[in-house]
């Protein structure tokens, strides 16, 4: 935070200072050349005016009388002859210019001068005005000092105003950082900073659209593990009862029994407690990639082998109507054998009598059914089976209620949807998958 | 004391039914509201688990206290959540037990809500010298511990409820035994006899024609 105001304020200044010099250097310049031509017009001014009085061209060295000014200019009047005439006091003895008319510059002693030569050959005098150049710069220095003083102060109070105004234009940002600061590491809640500038907005809007999600894989997560407490309540009350029961029975038939019951209870808890460890598994997956393939004709007979023999024990049979050799399906193989066994497990334990029949189907994405000659399912029940610990209204003693939960689970990473409707032979429980998952290899052999 | 249990999970619906068989009750077990609604009768309690298959039993407990069956109902809560618990009394429970409970703790607020029910607050019925303890299935008399069997027990505990209340013979049947019994027809005169045999004659009256009552002192 601190880094990004000083950062800030380092840039704007550096770049206002940067402006500033580049404005005094040219003022500085122009003023220069100004004062020069200022100057150089007050020589030849006086050149003419000293030239316009009536001066004899012979006769004694007048001194001019000191005017206030003497200091800055001295002025010397020569015969054509080479004799001085006359001089301004403070002017140097030695003749100020070679003789040439206009401007020229020359050493005197240690002093720079800069003079205008005036020739009146009518006259037959010269006229030499000079100013000191050290004189001259001292003029210009005081100038420069007048106009770059004043700036150089309000410099300072720009940079104030500056480090202030950065300060208070980040603010938001600070409030912000205050408010994700002071959170508590528990808290989900939205950020809640108001006014939030706009260029902050997508920032606390992501912000608080990722809080939201956490916050509802938080709550899902604390609901879980509720249920599946509330769900472990039932058959651990069961079991404490029956060796209770067996721990008191003072008939060996009513221990007997007991215990048979305890055994398949824990039989039925460890099977819950799998199927829960499962769901909890397919739904902390990652979205698949759409480049893992399955192809469905293995899963499909891969499934019909896990469940021959539960078919067999009660007297069922899984027929196949399976005709895709050749379609890949972009979900990981064992989730999709996942679902669908358990959709094959329900039939076999609801679906009437008859066959289970799996049948599958690819035109417009890919259609996977399984087919019980049984009543099936309400339409309304369909939304209450579906929650996750219900069980059917005949549902078998044992179930979970969380067989169509991992269904869900697992073939959502493919985008696949459960659905259940009657078909002509019974009842279908569908899984569908868009066609974009769908791929038809062209190697029909395998 | 016959009770009716509305529980689903087969086992814990069994161990419960032998469970408080080996405490002294009679139990009429059913798995869902449909049976439970068909099964209520002349239950001297009932236990009711509140997530069954077609509905929710708290209902259930709602249209019976609003049809006027009285009788004391103690609720089996799986969540154990104090909404729940507020919600079952609200609705008329008289008591409630979190899964999984003590099959001891079970019947002993079994007991307690139908002796609140019958309007008493002690566990142990005094008539004179006899004194009836239902918490531990004892009889004595004088101070001397009788010995009787557990039929015996729930008739003479049925008699003492109501001293001097006369209760016919099937009413007698209907309260010491479940549906699937077979009942021989002078069983209760066989256990009145034994009783009167261990308790004196003058103990339990015959009202001819009517049944059997118990006398105050």
């Amino acid at each position: 935070m601190t880094a990004l105001r000083i950062r800030l304020f380092i840039l704007v200044a550096g770049v206002t200072m940067l402006v500033w010099a580049g404005a005094a250097g040219w003022t500085s310049f122009s003023t220069r050349a100004e004062v020069q031509r200022v100057l150089d017009g007050r020589l030849v001014e006086a050149a003419r005016m000293v030239a316009a009085l009536d001066i004899p061209a012979s006769g004694p060295v007048r001194r001019l009388a000191p005017a206030p000014y003497s200091r800055q200019l001295s002025c010397q009047i020569w015969s054509l002859n080479g004799a001085l005439i006359g001089q301004s006091t403070g002017a140097p003895d030695a003749p100020l210019a070679g003789g040439a008319p206009g401007f020229s510059s020359r050493q005197i002693g240690d002093e720079q001068w800069r003079v205008y030569t005036h020739v009146d050959a009518a006259r037959g005098i010269r006229v030499m005005v000079g100013d000191s150049l050290a004189v001259r710069q001292h003029l210009v220095n005081d100038l420069m000092l007048g106009l770059l003083l004043p700036a150089a102060a309000g410099l300072v109070a720009l940079a104030v105003l500056l480090w202030f105004g950065v300060r208070s234009g980040l603010a938001p940002l600070g409030r912000v950082a205050r408010a994700i600061e002071l959170r508590s590491p528990h808290t989900l809640e939205p950020l809640a900073v108001e006014p939030v500038p706009e260029e902050l907005r997508p920032l606390v809007q992501a912000m608080d659209d990722l809080l939201a999600r956490l916050e509802g894989a938080r709550r899902a997560e604390r609901d879980f593990v509720a249920n599946a407490a509330h769900e472990l309540q039932t058959p651990l009350a069961g079991l404490k009862t029956q060796a209770e029961v067996a721990r008191r029975a003072t008939d060996p038939a009513m221990r007997d029994h007991a215990l048979e019951r305890i055994a398949i209870s824990v039989g039925r808890t460890s099977r819950l407690v799998r199927q829960l460890l499962e769901l909890a598994r397919q739904e902390g997956r990652e979205a698949e990639p759409a480049d893992c393939f399955a192809r469905v004709r293995d899963v499909v007979n891969g499934v019909v082998g896990d469940y021959a023999h539960l078919a067999a024990n009660g007297s069922r049979s899984i027929i196949t109507a399976c005709g895709l050799r050749d379609v890949d399906l972009a979900i990981d193989a064992e989730a999709l054998r996942l679902a669908l066994g358990n959709l094959v497990e329900n039939a076999l334990h609801h679906g009437g009598k008859g066959p289970v029949r799996i049948e599958c189907a690819a035109n417009d994405g890919l259609e996977l059914r399984v087919i019980d000659g049984g009543a099936g399912i309400a339409a309304e029940e369909v939304e209450r089976v579906r929650r996750r610990f219900e069980r059917g209204p005949r549902a078998m003693s044992g179930g979970t209620g969380l067989g169509l939960s991992i269904v869900e689970a697992a073939i959502a990473p493919a985008q696949g949807v459960l659905e259940f409707r009657p078909d002509n032979a019974g009842f279908a429980a569908v899984l569908r998958f868009p066609s974009n998952r769908v791929r038809i290899s062209s190697d029909g052999a395998s | 004391m016959r009770i009716l249990l509305v529980e689903d999970d087969d086992i814990l619906r069994d161990g419960i039914v032998v469970g408080l068989g080996l405490e002294g009750f009679e139990v009429d077990a059913v798995a869902c509201l449909a049976d439970a609604r068909a099964a209520i009768g002349d239950h001297a309690g009932v236990v009711l688990d509140i997530g069954l298959p077609d509905g929710s039993g708290l209902d259930l407990l709602a249209e019976w206290r609003r049809a006027g069956v009285e009788i004391p109902v103690l609720l089996l809560t799986a969540r154990d959540m104090v909404a729940d618990r507020v919600e079952g009394l609200d609705r008329g429970a008289d008591d409630y037990l979190g899964k999984p409970f003590d099959l001891t703790e079970l019947s002993a607020r079994l007991r307690a809500i139908m002796r609140r029910a019958s309007g008493r607050a002690s566990g142990d019925l005094e008539l004179g010298a006899l004194i009836i303890s239902e918490a531990r299935r004892s009889v004595a008399l004088d101070g001397e511990e009788i010995a009787v069997s557990r039929r015996e027990f729930a008739i003479l505990h049925a008699l003492a409820e109501r001293p001097g209340h006369v209760l016919s013979r099937s009413q007698l049947e209907d309260r010491i035994y479940g549906w699937q019994e077979e009942i021989e027809s002078n069983a209760v005169e066989v256990h009145i006899h034994k009783l009167r045999a261990k308790l004196g004659r003058s103990r339990i009256e015959t009202v001819r024609g009517e049944g059997y009552r118990i006398t105050r002192t």
